[in-house]
């Protein structure tokens, strides 16, 4: 596992091994102030083992030279070579620095707090749906019962970072209440060449000693295992698949199986299925209604606009400086993100691609504004970048006859046809091209340009041996269309 | 001589993309620059990212990702090892493992087995992405046809969310460029893919008429200084009725030359097919005193469209007007032609489309013209048709042109004496 472990909010300050020698002593220094939000910045963790590479020109080790707790004592590391200009020393103040986008080291921190492969140590927003899971798993494991649990969300709800948060949770907490810790299994359902290796995975994880026969296949011997007592070694197995879709057949006889074994007498496997889909249980596992073993099924919706806010900040404090981003930026970036799909990738990546926007700003020599932080004009070009479709830009860029192409497949469709041929298209060119007095293009050139429109995705070409009688079919919105030649009269005579 | 080598340069220099795109390297708004900038800040400061390059065919998506790449491993020696997947020949997932781990054999000089089976190829794969990772090397993954890859076996893009997912951890270093001529590539991918990847998007428009003229002023110079300062690429000279020498003109003011550029660029705006009619051109390129002319780049634009069956058809409507049909359409001309084919056993009998094509160029030309208003509404097949030049004009045009089969000659000759 590639997150840090530090415990959930709430248990007790657990002397946590240090990740690298150099980190040791800093560490005790940190465990002092301790709140719910990020203690140890995994991001602190992690970078100095990164950059230890020579290919940094300036020389600097180890940048972040930023360090804060909770506004009290500023802490500055100083790991890496002590020559170098950019370190800066904090002496005891209650404020923050200014983050100063100018200095590469700083701007570094930036994007790498916002970066997707960054893992906080808490993970904020999702307490309750992670205490619904521990609290299920606790009760199977101390009771020594089987159980099966579905967790369903749309993608970038933190659904696979909060199980994997559980797990440790889980090892430690059966570690303090001195119950044998469970085997735990991780598997992501699209490595498996077959659907139904996830048994022998199972078998090999769980039964390392017994040998594989042809006789009898890895599900069977698995369903032998749970149904004979005493057999089972009495460790319980966690197993989580991950992108469990994947493992839906057409009979989906692979996934009905695998929540089986869990109802089998002498099962001791919990299993944590997840997946997008919310009706995945019902769908494809309606037998075990009627068992009444369904499996739990804990949703993770969709982040709202104020937890994506508070996402993004607990990310920006792990900085320690005073405002990177103009809070109206951070507000408006958030709002658009929930509503279009409430999913925290996107919202970071903006907030990277904004600060991008920054430094481009500040690299230009020509412009003389003096931005020292993110604001709402940054952000909004940001959204705009990664919201907008290339269509019209690219509809206007289009050279003049294969903009006449279009237009006259919407003068054709707007005599509410949905599909057109060829040689009508042709016609209808030819009669476009005679109003406007262009000189039309021959039959081959003009069936060239329809296929270099349907590469690009614009149309639909259909196959026909006749080059022209193949279907054309528009695939763009004719609104699309009229707003990208909106302005330029020559097409609004051609669209009248 | 060295007026010879003039054209052998120019001829090398549109055959190479990636001169040809490195026109545009010096302008920070260009693709080029911020392709480059976008990887060089995922190398530089150590984590991953992902872009996407649409644009139409042939607008040089692939050169300008080679220029890049090229720069930047001339910059960061050692830092950078570079995957190629093609969307035609990897979409298969076991395919494209399989093509990854021996790419990644190959750069850093392991032994590839081809036994080992998928599993072995993926796990092999995110191994190698974490031992780069550790020793800060970035991985730089171009995905071509990116949109055939979303379109993959049943749907489920596996080779796409591994590659992806695994750039979720910190411990990989990789960049994923994907190309595609599919402005809506990104809409093709899964929900969870979608997810992963980065709303990163470079255009590739085709480039405006300034930009054109530059490019052709960057193509075509030959400096006084390279050695070649015989030759003076782009001027035509203005001779007075003496034969003075009165001044020189640039070709690239002219309004024949821009009218000549723009009828090319209505049709096809990309740079390849400037490439394309340059190179066509400069093998017009008078050899004795290397000068490019205007006329050069007239012939270029004929050669575009010349259609060398129009001769055969001509011939033929020469005839059935003798035959005294007054109306004669596409489709009987056809028949004729094969006709005449059948019975001679010439060598060059061509198909449907060519000769419709070949057809429509003579309606363009005016040589032949439609004869009632009254087919409007039928297609070009069906429209009735005429000459409009006399046979005698047919026959010298015939008789001039060299490269006419002798036996349309004969067919001419021998119906107008009968």
């Amino acid at each position: 596992m590639n997150r840090s472990p530090a415990s959930l909010g709430g248990s007790p300050a657990a002397k946590v091994p240090g990740e690298t020698k150099t980190r040791v002593d800093s560490t005790s220094s940190r465990k002092r102030s301790r709140s719910d939000c990020a203690s140890e910045s995994p991001i602190k963790d992690q970078q100095p083992a990164k950059r230890r590479s020579p290919r940094r020109c300036n020389g600097d080790r180890e940048q972040n030279c930023i360090g804060i707790h909770n506004g009290s004592i500023a802490i500055g590391k100083q790991l890496g070579s002590p020559k170098s200009p950019r370190k800066r020393l904090f002496g005891p103040s209650d404020q923050k620095p200014k983050w100063n986008p100018r200095d590469p080291a700083q701007m570094q921190a930036a994007k790498q707090a916002l970066h997707l492969a960054t893992t906080p140590a808490n993970v904020v927003c999702r307490e309750v749906e992670q205490k619904k899971v521990i609290d299920f798993c606790k009760a199977c494991i101390q009771q020594r019962k089987a159980g099966s649990l579905y967790v369903c969300g749309c993608p970038g709800t933190g659904k696979t970072l909060s199980i994997g948060k559980v797990q440790e949770h889980l090892l430690v907490w059966s570690k303090e209440e001195d119950i044998q810790s469970p085997d735990i299994l991780t598997i992501n359902c699209t490595s498996l060449t077959s659907t139904s290796e996830i048994f022998s995975k199972m078998l090999v994880k769980f039964r390392p000693s017994s040998k594989i026969t042809k006789k009898i296949s890895p599900l069977q011997h698995l369903q032998k295992i749970f149904s004979q007592k005493g057999q089972s070694s009495g460790r319980m197995m966690l197993i989580v698949a991950d992108e469990m879709d994947y493992l839906i057949t057409k009979d989906s006889s692979v996934l009905h199986d695998l929540f089986m074994l869990t109802t089998l007498p002498f099962s001791r496997c919990i299993l944590i299925g997840i997946a997008n889909a919310i009706d995945l249980a019902d769908r494809f596992l309606p037998k075990l209604e009627s068992l009444n073993c369904k499996p739990v099924v804990i949703t993770f919706r969709a982040y709202s606009k104020d937890q994506i806010l508070k996402i993004l900040q607990q990310r920006l404090m792990v900085l320690g400086c005073d405002d990177v981003f103009q809070s109206a930026a951070l507000e408006f970036c958030a709002r658009k993100v929930a509503a279009a799909s409430g999913d925290i990738r996107r919202a970071l990546d903006i907030c990277r691609s904004a600060i991008e926007v920054l430094e481009a700003e500040l690299r230009d020599p020509t412009d003389k504004k003096e931005t020292e932080i993110v604001s709402f004009d940054h952000m909004d070009i940001a959204i705009s970048k990664s919201c907008k479709s290339p269509l019209v830009n690219i509809i206007r860029s289009l050279p003049q006859h294969q903009q006449v192409i279009l237009c006259s497949l919407v003068r054709l469709f707007r005599q509410h046809k949905n599909s057109t041929t060829l040689g009508e298209l042709n016609r209808s060119y030819l009669d476009i091209c005679k109003a406007t007095q262009i000189r039309p293009i021959g039959m081959t050139e003009f069936t060239d340009m329809c296929r270099a429109l349907a590469d690009q995705g614009l149309l639909e070409l259909g196959n026909s041996r006749k080059d022209g009688s193949k279907k054309i079919k528009l695939k763009v919105d004719v609104s699309d269309i009229t707003f990208a030649f909106k302005g330029i009269r020559f097409f609004q005579n051609c669209l009248e | 001589m060295v007026v010879e080598k003039a054209p052998t340069l120019l001829r090398a220099r549109l055959c190479d993309p990636t001169y040809v795109h490195a026109a545009f390297k010096s302008c920070p708004q260009s693709n080029y620059s911020k392709l480059k900038l976008l990887i060089a800040s995922s190398i530089a400061d150590a984590y991953n990212n992902s872009a996407l390059l649409l644009g139409p065919r042939g607008s040089g998506k692939i050169a300008v990702v080679d220029l890049v790449l090229e720069d930047l491993k001339a910059e960061h020696p050692d830092t950078i090892s570079v995957i190629r997947l093609s969307g035609l020949l990897h979409h298969d997932d076991n395919c494209a493992h399989k093509e990854i781990a021996r790419q990644l054999c190959l750069e850093h000089q392991l032994q590839f087995s081809k036994m080992a089976s998928s599993d072995d190829n993926s796990q092999f794969m995110i191994d190698m992405m974490r031992e780069c990772g550790l020793a800060h090397k970035s991985i730089v993954f171009v995905l071509d046809e990116f949109d055939l890859f979303a379109q993959a076996y049943k749907g489920k893009q596996r080779l796409l969310y591994s590659l992806l997912d695994a750039m979720q951890t910190l411990t990989s270093q990789a960049v994923v460029i994907g190309v595609s001529c599919r402005l809506d590539a990104d809409q093709l991918l899964e929900k969870r893919v979608r997810s992963r990847f980065s709303h990163r998007k470079l255009l590739f428009v085709p480039p405006s008429r300034e930009d054109i003229k530059r490019l052709v002023e960057y193509i075509l110079y030959l400096p006084q200084d390279s050695g070649l300062s015989s030759l003076m690429y782009r001027f035509e000279s203005i001779k007075s009725l003496d034969g003075e020498l009165l001044g020189h003109m640039n070709i690239l003011n002219d309004t024949i030359f821009n009218r000549i550029l723009d009828s090319l660029l209505d049709v096809d705006g990309t740079v390849s097919n400037l490439v394309q009619f340059l190179f066509r051109a400069v093998s017009f390129i008078n050899l004795e005193s290397g000068l490019l002319s205007l006329d050069n780049f007239k012939n270029a634009q004929i050669c575009n469209q010349r259609q060398p069956k129009t001769d055969s058809l001509h011939v033929c409507m020469n005839k059935l007007e003798r035959k005294e049909q007054d109306l004669y359409n596409f489709n009987s001309v056809m028949k004729e032609y094969k006709a005449i084919h059948d019975a001679y056993k010439t060598s060059d009998s061509y198909e449907h489309s060519v000769c419709l094509r070949a057809f429509e160029h003579l309606l363009e030309r005016e040589l032949i013209g439609f004869g009632e208003y009254k087919g409007r509404n039928l297609s070009i097949e069906f429209r009735p048709v005429k000459l409009l030049i006399s046979p005698r004009e047919l026959y010298l045009g015939l008789k001039s042109n060299s490269s006419c089969p002798a036996i349309l000659q004969k067919l001419l000759d021998h119906e107008s004496f009968k």
